[in-house]
């Protein structure tokens, strides 16, 4: 009988290393600890860890990364990774990943043929795509501009990342005295504009590109100015 | 009886009545979003900088160059240059003839890309750290040399120190003006390097 008294406050005490050992991994796994870097991007190192559960407020977003801080430390933190802060409700969640979201409107610079440059816009007009450019080429004491607008056709994808596309539009070239490269008689000239585009989305917002173009004049010498050009876009 | 049971249902009725009508208070319910402090967005850099113009056959030319740039994602960005500073303070002389006298202005502006090749962490003292970066910019544009002007085309490198509110930047390129004026005096390419200060957008 004494013996009884002696093993009932051991077992419990065996129980107890038992039930914690056992516990104790579970307890473990389920800790996550967020790394933020020291810049958006993630070739930049993580400067510090948070655990999962710690309040972290954003500071700022540049592009799909968010600076937080949990108001003693600061780390970029990707808008991907943000459903593993526990303490971040899903409003503002969801809220900052579409802030995120680059938008349909695409601003285009290109590098063209004939020693000209063209700056443009790209975007949705009644439902479709649609163009605005503005072409110039100096040539030493003269020089021409084209400003162009027109839609955008995209007739097929052959990868995930890389889409072909033409477009057609309407323009007026105006040229310095001197300059005849768009007729002789008139400073302004009515043009006519097609080409073909191949673009690679590269990234989130970014696009690179090659053109293959065509501007006939509407006047009476018809004059037909074939043209490429290398193109970059931005996503705004 | 039956008359104290109909004035116990009549009261109940008018009671049960006033509470529905109570409960049924339509509202327009919102999502909290509205409630919600919006985080400041950095769209790009702003910055000024002193530059340097390097040919050939003319002396440095100093110049005062702004610069944008728009950020495209982790490691591309748009650039934007406009730049301003004397092209010559000597006569440009060719064939015993002086071509472009002393003291035109050279202007330029350009439009690119830029990525970003290289990234990392600068840190002296372990305690504060400097994200730094070096990109490949290509930029192309016109530059306005007194009366003539040309396609300008740049290739270079910049290294971008980041800073909490402002950055720096050293950046060289090669550089070539499409303007047949300058070509014949060798003064039309070679290289460009600025230093640069700005801060965030």
């Amino acid at each position: 009988m004494k013996f009884r008294g002696f093993f009932r406050p051991l077992t419990a005490v065996l129980a107890t290393i038992v039930l914690a050992c056992v516990a104790a991994p579970a307890a473990l796994a389920e800790q996550d600890y967020i790394g933020l870097r020291s810049g958006p991007s993630d070739a930049y190192p993580v400067i510090f860890e948070v655990s999962d559960d710690r309040t972290l407020r954003p500071l700022v977003r540049r592009g799909s990364w968010l600076k937080m801080t949990d108001e003693r430390n600061a780390g970029w933190l990707h808008v991907d990774e943000l459903h593993r802060v526990r303490s971040m409700p899903a409003d503002e969640m969801w809220m900052l990943i579409n802030d995120a979201r680059p938008g349909t409107t695409r601003v285009e610079f290109s590098l063209a043929s004939q020693s000209s440059y063209a700056l443009g816009v790209l975007g949705r007009v009644y439902g479709l795509d649609a163009y605005l450019r503005h072409t110039r080429n100096p040539e030493g004491y003269t020089s021409w501009s084209l400003t162009e607008a027109g839609y955008v056709m995209k007739f097929s994808t052959p990868a995930d990342t890389v889409r072909l596309q033409a477009d057609v539009g309407l323009g007026v070239a105006l040229q310095s005295d001197g300059n005849e490269y768009w007729g002789e008689d008139t400073d302004a000239v009515p043009v006519l504009t097609g080409g073909a585009d191949v673009i690679w989305a590269s990234g989130r917002y970014f696009e690179i590109g090659a053109r293959g173009f065509v501007g006939v004049s509407l006047n009476e010498e018809l004059n037909v100015r074939p043209g490429a050009a290398l193109l970059w876009r931005i996503r705004i | 009886m039956k008359t104290a049971t109909g004035a116990l249902l009549l009261v109940l009725s008018s009671a049960v009545a006033a509470e529905s009508t109570s409960v049924y208070k339509p509202v327009v319910r919102g999502n909290g979003l509205k409630d919600l402090e919006s985080s400041g967005t950095q769209h790009g850099m702003l910055g000024a900088a002193y530059a340097n113009t390097l040919t050939t056959q003319n002396d440095v030319a100093a110049g005062l160059l702004l610069n944008a740039r728009y950020f495209a994602g982790e490691r591309w960005y748009l650039l934007g240059e406009f730049q301003y500073g004397e092209f010559n303070s000597e006569d440009l002389i060719k064939d015993d003839e002086v071509v472009i006298e002393a003291g035109e202005d050279a202007l330029r502006y350009a439009f690119g890309a830029g990525y970003s090749i290289l990234q990392g962490n600068a840190s002296t003292s372990g305690q504060y750290a400097v994200p730094w970066s070096i990109a490949a910019e290509l930029a192309v544009g016109e530059q306005t040399t007194g009366d003539t002007s040309g396609q300008y085309t740049s290739l270079g490198l910049s290294v971008q120190f980041h800073g909490p509110k402002i950055w720096t930047a050293i950046g060289t390129r090669q550089f070539k003006v499409a303007d047949e004026r300058l070509e014949s005096l060798g003064t039309d390419r070679r290289m460009q390097w600025d230093i640069s200060l700005g801060m965030w957008f």
